[in-house]
């Protein structure tokens, strides 16, 4: 079972080909979960998240500075490099200054003609959304909306059809119920003794950020059936909780080298997946506005960049952690990341005054040799931890 | 109990024999061979002082870069642990451990009874290490014992203007063409290394009492700079280089 969900997480470019080939469908890459890619569901196109690989960078030099996020470095290096030439169309949002700068970045790196009416595109092939800096307060929900109609107007010419409140509505009730689904796996991982590691469920989720979410949820129901049933994997272990960025299927070897060390990451916010889902989209209110409300309540840390006490970003993770208990936190921040580092000095007292564990930060540059120091440092909190 | 505690560094292993909390003998033995048969030879020529053999230990414990390709350890702690181990019973109360060795440098926060309350440590970074010494002395030509000497005998301080050692290079041989004193390109170098050692002392909370340990501490220059921008008193050990190993020989549970 679990077999399906690795292949997709590993061999992803390959997968999405297949399925390509296979339905005869499009296929957008999104950069940022802010993306409404429930837009895209509803016009038959499959959003994938792009990331980022350990390969040595070849083309990225020439355009992004070095100090830049290396995340995004290497995700647009294989642009640059073709790897994503499968995709139809690319969205883009303003998570953080980089993020913002991968709209121009994206075309350079990886041009595609695209259809054009008096020298402007028919639907742009990389596709901006100016999120708003705030989460709430008067005409955010407006404003977002607003962009979220744009954004809808170019799928619907690129999808050459119009994408209506039913189609939408249709798209809505299978992403709630693959929120339901995640929502059951992270319940169980705060269970003792624990049946699920953090890497399986990593890699379960990280799927579905790759596959069509019908599909994912297919799987879902004979993967939570087997997993019922399943013997636990381990009394012991070292209870934590991981917050980072750029987490993906290169860089989520974090997980296993936790687990290689004798711990357990029972919950994260890590900015992929679970940033957001579990949480379901309102089904008593226009569908536009369902998605515009779910992505407002996304607690990711650029939205918090100009609180100097990000509270609210503290009681989201609380929430996270709500019946269970952890013995330690370990922050794995990308090198350059301002949204995560600037918020880390006040997360980090938090954690130690109010959830009194400790805290271990943990730098990455986005490749192996910093993977291999983090095993150090998590080996020595985790033997910390056990005293 | 006789026990066994291994640090095998970037620069040497070392070896310390411990029996009923008794150093009985102790090695410190730069190889050039791979750890495994590094520390077999180490413990064997510990062995052969302390008029022992192998099969009275009882427990090998491994620490250091190289903890893991010891075959023969029972265990394997990390430097931080070990390095609280090694040093609160001298003390006897909590301290910040400052471990600086030649490929690392650690600062280990320790409460009552050596537990280790918190850490911070360099990242693939040279400065504030041993390493980031030997880069200086090679380039001035001198060994360490001497840059530490004549460190101690400056009237001003060169700075050197980069905390990389790549780039601290180029930025002592520009001290040397202005000029400056070879003391004061020396106290320079130390100035440095404090500098970096501070970032990572404050990174883990420094207590009253600083224990600073490993092959960097036998710098009196800088030792004395610690203690004059900390105001803390900063207790170096007869044998800095061994804390670490004789901390592994005392994790014996």
């Amino acid at each position: 079972m679990g077999l399906e969900f690795q292949e997709w997480m590993l061999n992803r470019h390959e997968k999405i080909k297949e399925w390509k080939a296979k339905t005869g469908q499009k296929c957008y890459g999104y950069l940022c979960c802010m993306t409404p890619e429930e837009i895209l569901y509803a016009a038959g196109i499959l959003p994938v998240k792009v990331t980022g690989s350990p390969d040595k960078l070849e083309v990225v030099d020439k355009h992004v500075v070095r100090y830049a996020c290396p995340y995004v470095r290497s995700l647009l290096d294989l642009a640059g490099r073709g790897v994503y030439e499968y995709l139809d169309g690319v969205v883009v949002c303003n998570s953080c200054d980089i993020m913002s700068r991968c709209e121009y970045y994206w075309r350079v790196l990886s041009p595609k003609e695209k259809p054009t009416i008096m020298g402007a595109e028919l639907s742009p092939y990389v596709l901006y959304i100016k999120s708003p800096e705030k989460i709430s307060g008067p005409g955010v929900h407006e404003y977002l909306r607003d962009e979220f109609r744009i954004f809808k107007q170019h799928i619907e010419r690129e999808a050459r059809q119009i994408i209506t409140d039913e189609m939408l509505s249709q798209t809505i009730a299978v992403y709630n119920e693959h929120y339901d689904w995640l929502g059951c796996l992270h319940a169980f991982r705060k269970n003792q003794p624990l049946k699920v590691s953090g890497s399986e469920a990593f890699m379960v989720e990280f799927s579905s950020l790759q596959m069509p979410k019908d599909q994912h949820n297919r799987l879902m129901v004979s993967y939570m059936q087997e997993l019922e049933k399943r013997q636990p994997l381990s009394n012991g272990g070292v209870r934590l909780f991981l917050s980072g960025g750029a987490v993906d299927q290169f860089s989520s070897r974090i997980y296993n080298i936790i687990e290689e060390c004798g711990g357990h990451v029972i919950a994260e916010d890590i900015g992929v997946g679970t940033s957001y889902l579990g949480r379901k989209m309102d089904t008593t209110i226009a569908p536009m506005d369902a998605i515009v409300k779910h992505r407002l309540d996304v607690h990711c840390p650029h939205t918090m960049t100009a609180d100097p006490h990000p509270r609210e970003r503290f009681d989201f993770i609380k929430s996270k952690l709500s019946g269970t208990e952890i013995h330690g936190a370990i922050f794995f921040i990308p090198m350059f990341c301002e949204c995560r580092n600037l918020e880390y000095p006040f997360l980090k007292e938090k954690f130690r005054d109010e959830l009194n564990v400790p805290v271990l930060y943990l730098e990455s540059d986005y490749s192996q040799g910093s993977l291999d120091e983090a095993r150090s440092k998590v080996e020595a909190f985790i033997e910390m931890l056990k005293g | 109990m006789l026990s066994a505690g291994i640090d095998v560094g970037q620069h040497a292993i070392k070896v310390v024999l411990l029996e009923q909390n008794i150093v009985l003998a102790y090695q410190n033995m730069v190889t050039e061979v791979d750890a495994d048969t590094g520390a077999r030879q180490a413990l064997e020529n510990t062995l052969k002082e302390a008029n022992t053999s192998f099969d009275r230990i009882q427990r090998i414990v491994s620490t250091g870069l190289g903890r893991k390709e010891v075959s023969f350890s029972h265990l394997q702690r990390t430097q931080e642990t070990c390095a609280a181990r090694g040093a609160y019973p001298v003390l006897g109360k909590a301290c910040t451990v400052l471990d600086a060795g030649a490929g690392g440098c650690r600062a280990v926060k320790v409460g009552h009874g050596g537990k280790v309350l918190d850490f911070a440590s360099n990242s693939k970074c040279a400065s504030g290490t041993g390493s980031f010494l030997q880069i200086a002395c090679e380039v001035l030509q001198i060994d360490l014992a001497k840059l530490d000497m004549l460190a101690g005998q400056a009237d001003g301080i060169a700075k050197v203007s980069t905390t990389c050692a790549v780039f601290a290079e180029s930025a002592i041989i520009s001290n040397v063409h202005r000029g400056f004193s070879i003391e004061d390109i020396c106290a320079g170098i130390c100035d440095s290394v404090a500098t970096r050692l501070l970032e990572v002392l404050s990174r883990a909370g420094i207590e009253k009492d600083v224990f600073f340990c490993g092959g960097v501490a036998q710098s009196k220059t800088i030792t004395r700079t610690l203690e004059r921008r900390l105001g803390a008193t900063i207790h170096v050990p007869t044998h800095p280089l061994l804390t670490t190993a004789l901390g592994a020989a005392r994790c014996i549970s």
